[in-house]
């Protein structure tokens, strides 16, 4: 699903995993991205991130924006920086220390310090920028006020791709996200006959997840006796023996996101629902060879597309195929035309409405490799 | 129109009453006629239209720009876009392009409206209060040595989210000469500890929270320095509350906070960095308690009020009361007694 969550303060366990990002990840990050500066003949970068696109600044310090400014910037020179500047930072910082090890800047226009930073940083040369198209009116002519007179050039396409190519410390974050994730499906699995609504079913879920350590959820359900059913915002609905209940579980640990989606039926699941499920994961199969590094988005939903024609089976046209995830829910690649990189993930969702009696639907993350896609769970998962 | 994405939520829900799922989401309310309802996600669309019961509910994709104009063209003059800040230049401009004419920012406009709740959404807010007192019930019950900060939040959130809490904007501290509020690292709760409370449920949208401030002592009885410290709070708090009614000034209750905790000896630590407002409100309506608000109290208002404040020879202190202003006064909507806490069974 491209449902966007927002992390308006991360309530779980926040840490910085240094197990999962040791200072070498973080080094590793910041010279593919200077390598990546002077490839687009940039001296400085700045990257804005909001708590709906953490990735930019995320990737180059560990810093999720969360809680109270939810807004944050990070200027990079060709030899100097990381510097972040976060929003309310005499609130934030204390929090911040917790999981960055990047040099922490105060000022309360964080913004535009960092653009005064990025432009002694610069040295006369162009300064790349990242994520600007998603400033708010007030902070965009605050940039433009700060960068006035450089010569500016947006190198975000280009950036994301790199952060969607997940490097060792994303993939064994996003990896354990998604243990997360099915361990959620599984507390659902154990209480979905219990009496609770689907609003109590995912309160469960969340307290669990977040009893295991992980950072924050989004878990969306839907539930019906018979005909299409979506995963929504949980309703007060209360699942009755041969109901239906379609499951979408994200879990965010270690700043980044996993997800599983997968469909129960309450009490026994009949035979033509066990066949369409047994059909999804087959053509889960199928398409994972398929899928490699160089493809673009769109040949990615073809091959999937493909894939269910030749299985007889015909999505939900209004469930997104495939995206990119990882630090946020909807990542690189967005666009059609968006190139696959090796180690981006994708969250890929194939959902059935069968003759309007019931719905099939999973998810599952694929990681794209340049000899074809590996399920995170496994194929069988 | 009104305009909302995943930071500002709360603008399309006052509008439509609907939870936004995806990107974006516009409500286009006509001079005349019925409002017509935008979202981004198709899957989204019949669980939109349960929720808010409006009647025309529509899935935009790439071409919004276009998909709104092609509604708003009967509409002459100026089109009012309440959020406008939040769309960012290209989704101005792509706008105004499509609609052929210029808009003006309408936010200050929904804003002042939401200012002052309704009867309806007071109820609200005093469902929500019930949650906060759950939370922190729970969390004093819950508390024991060596258990862990984010247990305790995970805690304190499923007592309210099975309340129907939508979310929990939540603050906790555990631990000594704490700074400020922290998120959860991990820390494990011990003997003499300060566990720190800003227990902040919403229910449907976050202008329909409520924040409850408390301080509770893990395993030991408060000793005298502390008591005598968190009386100052109790003070300030009680003080600037008793002044309140409509018509008064709102900054008035910082000013007051300020001046006791100032003359118990702490007038610098009332200032950046160690504190800023003296209370909010929370969502669409927003209200700041600061010596430089110019805003006055009026019925129907619903704020926190709490002197927390950092204390160098305590630490960190959380003590805060959501009121609602009356006619006469105000409302306290928590069941809470504003005092010290003690968990975990006094030693001393």
């Amino acid at each position: 699903m491209s449902f966007v969550k927002l992390p308006v303060l991360r309530h779980g366990l926040m840490l910085r995993h240094e197990d999962i990002f040791p200072d070498v990840v973080m080094a590793e990050r910041i010279k593919r991205v200077r390598k990546l500066m002077e490839e687009k003949g940039v001296g400085s970068l700045i990257a804005y991130s909001n708590a709906i696109q953490n990735g930019p600044v995320c990737y180059l310090t560990n810093y999720p924006c969360f809680g109270l400014g939810r807004r944050a910037a990070v200027a990079l020179g060709s030899e100097e920086g990381p510097f972040l500047f976060t929003a309310e930072p005499s609130r934030n910082l204390p929090r911040v220390r917790l999981f960055t090890t990047c040099d922490l800047e105060k000022g309360r226009q964080f913004l535009s310090a960092a653009c005064d930073r990025v432009k002694k940083l610069s040295k006369h040369n162009p300064v790349g920028l990242v994520g600007f198209s998603n400033l708010p009116l007030g902070l965009a002519k605050e940039a433009e006020k700060g960068l006035e007179g450089l010569e500016v050039i947006d190198i975000s396409r280009d950036f994301h791709a790199i952060l969607a190519a997940k490097d060792e410390g994303s993939l064994k974050a996003t990896k354990r996200a998604r243990e997360f994730a099915e361990e959620g499906i599984r507390f659902l699995k154990e209480e979905v006959a219990s009496g609770k609504d689907l609003w109590q079913l995912a309160a469960y879920v969340d307290y669990r997840l977040r009893l295991l350590g992980v950072e924050d959820t989004n878990i969306l359900l839907g539930c019906a006796a018979k005909g299409r059913v979506r995963p929504g915002y949980p309703a007060r609905i209360r699942p009755n023996a041969g109901d239906t209940v379609v499951a979408y579980i994200a879990v965010q640990y270690a700043r980044h996101w996993g997800v599983v989606g997968y469909t129960l039926s309450v009490g026994t699941t009949n035979e033509e629902q066990k066949a369409t499920l047994a059909g999804l994961g087959e053509v889960k199969k199928r398409v994972a060879a398929e899928i490699m590094t160089g493809k673009t988005l769109g040949q990615v939903e073809a091959i999937i597309l493909e894939a269910g024609r030749q299985a007889g089976l015909r999505y939900a046209t209004d469930l997104p195929l495939a995206t990119g995830v990882g630090f946020d829910l909807l990542e690189y690649p967005a666009s059609a035309e968006d190139e696959v990189k090796s180690g981006t993930v994708f969250q890929v969702t194939l959902g059935i409405d069968v003759r309007e009696t019931f719905t099939a639907m999973i998810v599952d993350m694929l990681q794209v490799t340049p000899s074809g896609g590996v399920w995170l769970g496994g194929s069988a998962s | 129109l009104v305009y909302s994405n995943q930071l500002n939520s709360e603008l399309i829900h006052y509008v439509a009453n609907c939870t936004v799922l995806g990107e974006k989401a516009f409500c286009y309310l006509p001079p005349k006629g019925q409002p017509v309802l935008f979202i981004s996600e198709a899957w989204d669309l019949e669980r939109a239209v349960k929720e808010c019961h409006l009647k025309d509910v529509r899935v935009i994709g790439k071409n919004w720009p276009q998909e709104i104009a092609s509604i708003t063209r009967s509409c002459e003059g100026r089109l009012g876009i309440a959020g406008r800040e939040n769309l960012g230049r290209f989704g101005i401009e792509a706008l105004e392009k499509a609609i052929g004419r210029e808009t003006v920012s309408a936010t200050r406009f929904l804003e002042d409206l939401a200012t002052i709740k309704s009867p309806y959404e007071l109820t609200l807010i005093r469902e929500t209060a019930k949650m906060a007192d759950a939370g922190f019930k729970k969390a004093l019950e819950v508390a024991k040595e060596g258990l862990p900060d984010y247990v305790l939040g995970a805690e304190i959130d499923y007592v309210m989210r099975e309340m129907g809490a939508t979310d929990n904007f939540q603050m906790l501290a555990v631990g000594r000469d704490i700074t400020g509020m922290l998120l959860p690292w991990g820390k494990k709760i011990e003997p003499g500890d300060l566990l720190l409370f800003e227990i902040t449920p919403a229910n449907g949208s976050v202008t329909y929270t409520v924040q409850l401030c408390r301080t509770a002592i893990f395993g030991e009885k408060p000793d005298r320095l502390l008591q005598e410290k968190f009386g100052v709070l109790i003070e300030a708090l009680e003080e600037s509350l008793a002044v309140i009614r409509p018509g008064v000034r709102i900054s008035e209750v910082a000013r007051i906070q300020n001046e006791i905790i100032g003359r118990a000896g702490y007038p610098e630590y009332c200032r950046p960095p160690y504190m800023r407002g003296r209370g909010h409100g929370f969502g669409l309506g927003r209200i700041d308690v600061e010596e430089d608000s110019t805003l006055e109290f009026a019925e129907g208002m619903s704020l926190v009020v709490h002197p927390n404040q950092f204390i160098p020879e305590t630490g960190y202190l959380a003590l805060g009361e959501h009121i609602i202003v009356t006619a006469k006064g105000i409302e306290r909507l928590t069941r809470t007694e504003s005092k010290i806490y003690e968990c975990g069974g006094g030693r001393r």
